[in-house]
């Protein structure tokens, strides 16, 4: 009786640990998808050419 | 300086996460079925807590992630106000619901630990409340970023209150000393050698770096994922 | 050239400003900590406690290791067994009395934190009893080859160090 309520604990913490880290990869890896789709269907509706040098291309300018 | 801001330009970034992001997630996994099927069934029981030592293998890696995210969102906060470091902020949006993750778990199987062995799921004793206090630095950084229109006061707020939040870092480490807690000393101590027995260490030394290639592949994920939707946001606004 | 060095003046100018809110917050917050250390301690030693005895309605807790051959446990009529047993931190001793089921871990020479009243000098009566465990992991081969050896009693002390298992085993044998 004792060793099963001991081997709940356990479980019960590599239990949470590992559907933690499934859902923080499973939602990284949705939301990647869905970024990167999005962005190559807006590339194709407003075509840039890959020598402009638009700041809209890299918006992460310093800003000062 | 001017070297740093090229590597970590975020189109250099880019390339490195298209390398980085897939290593980390290999090795990591690998590494980190090792360390935890290592610590549930080759590692030996402890004498006296029994089986329940095995939450060890997660609570402990948790407890030194939690600590380096928040490490690395004070350093992100530096670098944003300082150098106003575009990536920096990005990194810090993204690095903060890993870190709170990490806190969360480490404060649950803390818990989970504490019922068996001490014989309570919680005390209010310094280093239980002091890791709660970073559970809340987390949730209030996560919110702080996220909570105003003009994004660029939000990333102030929020790097003001990582770097303010740093102190309860060292506060963490050394409650154990300083005061009279229930919590145990650290058994593992860049000084002194370790007070556990070697089957008992490798394994909690594997799944710590396993959870680490876990956590930067899950990092680097995120911040890719930011970096597109910002480029598909900026192609938004110029196309109108 | 001009508008490059005023640049770098300002991001020089920012780091000593945040620097110095670091360092006044870091030593507020250091002597906040520092004054209110006494009730940041999550227990108090029994020789503390005979320092400066508390109200005999304030509820305290007591730290301690517990003494080699003083648990005494008596049975009630209810079933709950009535312990007994002596806290000592090394300098000096404190009887607890407790009412209740004790946690696994508790045996004599553990260290346990007891919650309660000090209803008299050295007679601690406990609500609650948690067991402290250190931070030795031992497998417990090594804890029972150890014992068996008569190398280490754990009712007497804490295990002995961790690098020196291996040795110790080997030369019982």
């Amino acid at each position: 009786m004792h060793f099963t309520s001991q081997w709940g604990y356990v479980i019960a913490s590599y239990g949470l640990a590992l559907c933690g880290l499934c859902g923080l990869t499973l939602q990284s890896i949705i939301r990647l998808r869905r970024a990167q789709r999005r962005l190559a269907t807006l590339q194709q509706l407003h075509p840039v050419s890959p020598t402009s040098q638009e700041p809209a291309l890299n918006p992460l300018h310093v800003e000062e | 300086m001017k070297h740093i801001h090229h590597y970590l330009s975020p189109a250099n970034f880019l390339q490195i996460t298209r390398w980085a992001t897939p290593l980390c997630a290999i090795c990591g996994s690998g590494i980190l079925s090792i360390g935890l099927i290592a610590g549930l069934c080759l590692a030996p029981p402890d004498w006296q807590q029994g089986e329940t030592v095995r939450i060890m293998y997660i609570h402990v890696p948790m407890a030194w992630l939690a600590s380096a995210c928040y490490a690395l969102l004070a350093i992100c906060g530096l670098c944003s106000l300082i150098w106003r470091h575009p990536l920096a902020n990005i990194i810090a949006i993204e690095a903060g619901p890993l870190g709170a993750y990490a806190t969360a778990l480490c404060l649950i199987t803390g818990s989970l630990w504490g019922k068996p062995s001490w014989g309570t799921w919680w005390v209010w004793d310094a280093r239980l409340t002091s890791m709660l206090v970073l559970f809340f630095l987390y949730l209030g950084h996560i919110l702080i970023i996220r909570a105003f229109d003009d994004p660029i006061r939000g990333h102030r707020a929020a790097a003001l209150l990582s770097l303010v939040g740093i102190i309860d870092l060292p506060i963490i480490k050394f409650s154990v000393q300083w005061w009279n807690t229930l919590h145990q000393p650290a058994s593992i101590t860049l000084t002194g050698t370790p007070t556990m027995a070697f089957s008992m260490l490798w394994p909690l030394l594997t799944s710590a770096v396993g959870f680490t290639l876990i956590g930067l592949a899950l990092l680097c994920s995120r911040i890719k994922a930011a970096l597109l939707e910002r480029r598909s946001y900026s192609l938004i606004l110029r196309g109108e | 050239m001009v508008v490059r060095s005023s640049l770098l003046r300002r991001k020089a100018g920012r780091f000593w400003i945040i620097l110095a809110c670091f360092i006044c917050f870091g030593s507020a917050i250091g002597l906040i900590l520092n004054a209110f250390s006494s009730n940041i301690v999550f227990f108090m030693t029994p020789s503390q406690l005979s320092a400066h005895t508390p109200q005999p309605t304030q509820t305290i807790r007591l730290g301690g290791m517990v003494v080699a051959g003083s648990l005494h446990t008596t049975h009630q009529d209810d079933g709950t067994p009535d312990i007994l047993f002596d806290i000592t931190d090394g300098q000096a001793a404190m009887t607890v009395h407790y009412h209740g089921i004790l946690p696994d871990l508790f045996r004599e020479g553990q260290s346990v934190v007891a919650l309660g009243r000090l209803k008299a000098p050295h007679n601690f009566i406990a609500s609650e009893v948690l067991a402290k465990h250190d931070e030795t992991y031992m497998p417990k081969e090594i804890a029972d080859e150890l014992q068996r050896t008569g190398k280490w009693d754990p009712r007497f002390g804490p295990p002995p160090n961790a690098s020196s298992w291996n040795s110790m085993i080997k030369k019982g044998q």
